[in-house]
């Protein structure tokens, strides 16, 4: 099976590089649930109004809004930008939830190739230097001190997820610094 | 489903209709130069806040970017909904309305955009850093831009997310191709 490389998904090595460098946090959850999960950053806006103080969030983002759902006043002021992931990601801090990842990750791999990966598809271990390593096929060596992290990392670090149509760049390089 | 897009997909014209919340992106000799933003004056005023204007007519902004801020707003105006957005901007020069196939080329051209009149582009470590870099297409060339920016310059680059941002939510003039 042929993966595609980081150039041919127009991903910089110097991101991959950072991602291998990073620690545990926000930005490889991030990482996590926009590529594995396909969870979009969307914007919540809250909206007041000015004459009854009653305070709403419209469901879509596109809505728009003319008054206020209680009193019907046009005095309305949009006070509030919320970004959240549009989808409830399981959660996997502890050790029983990898099954939700490396299901998730096998479905993605099925719906991308059209065939499942093969058995020992997930290379972990440990180096004579104490340091924990995982690889996923076709993706990057990873190394880290955290077995956990070293692994949310290997599975982010396949080529083949960042070709698609979901992942926001700008938003990903934001999150590398929060 | 967004109208104005489904309608430019069937009919070739030569005109934009304005639209509530519609944004349109110009360039100049191939170069990022203008973005249009168009909108309903807010409900809450009965005239509008910025200029006086009375009638509920549909106002038209344009951006252009600038050295020392994000991008400096050229021109605050109201015009008929049965008006031509292009014919508006062909006042500001020679334009062409800009398509996009899919979100990289609306990342590329943001950051060109953004990128064209910042400071950033004089910056000793960001032109020693250019030199060294081989040539490669888009969008990866301006991923691998925007990745040094936000490991370097990393309140740079939330200025340029943060217009990012603002922009991306109106979004119904992106005229795909």
């Amino acid at each position: 099976m042929k993966y595609p490389s980081w150039s041919e998904v127009n991903v910089p090595n110097d991101l991959v590089h950072s991602i291998k460098l990073s620690g545990q946090g926000y930005f490889i959850d991030s990482l996590v649930y926009q590529l594995l999960f396909f969870a979009k950053r969307k914007a919540v806006y809250g909206y007041s109004c000015g004459h009854c103080d009653f305070r709403w969030k419209p469901e879509r983002s596109y809505e728009e809004i003319n008054s206020c759902q209680k009193c019907h006043s046009p005095r309305i002021y949009c006070n509030s930008i919320q970004y959240r992931f549009s989808k409830q990601v399981p959660q996997y801090s502890k050790i029983c939830a990898w099954e939700d990842i490396i299901a998730q990750y096998e479905i993605n791999h099925f719906t991308h190739f059209g065939a499942h990966p093969k058995e020992n598809y997930i290379d972990v271990g440990w180096d004579k230097e104490g340091y924990a390593y995982a690889q996923i096929e076709g993706g990057e060596r990873v190394n880290d001190f955290s077995q956990r992290v070293c692994l949310l990392k290997a599975f982010v670090l396949c080529p083949y997820l960042w070709d698609n149509n979901v992942i926001d760049m700008s938003a990903i390089l934001y999150n590398f610094n929060e | 489903m967004n109208l104005s897009i489904e309608y430019y997909k069937r009919h070739d014209e030569k005109f934009i209709m304005p639209t509530n919340d519609g944004l349109c992106f110009f360039n100049e000799y191939k170069r990022p130069a203008f973005i249009c933003h168009t909108s309903t004056n807010p409900k809450t005023h009965n005239i509008c806040y910025r200029c006086g204007h009375k009638d509920s007519l549909i106002v038209l902004e344009v951006f252009s970017p600038h050295r020392d801020a994000v991008f400096q707003q050229i021109t605050h105006q109201h015009i008929h909904p049965d008006g031509d957005i292009l014919e508006e901007m062909l006042k500001f020069g020679t334009l062409t309305p800009v398509s996009f196939g899919c979100n990289e080329k609306l990342d590329t051209w943001l950051w060109k955009f953004f990128l064209f009149h910042n400071r950033l582009r004089r910056a000793k470590s960001w032109i020693k850093w250019k030199e060294e870099q081989e040539e490669c297409p888009e969008p990866l060339d301006t991923y691998n831009e925007m990745t040094f920016c936000a490991k370097h310059y990393p309140k740079v680059y939330n200025e340029y997310y943060g217009m990012y941002q603002k922009l991306i939510s109106g979004r119904k003039y992106l005229l795909y191709e």
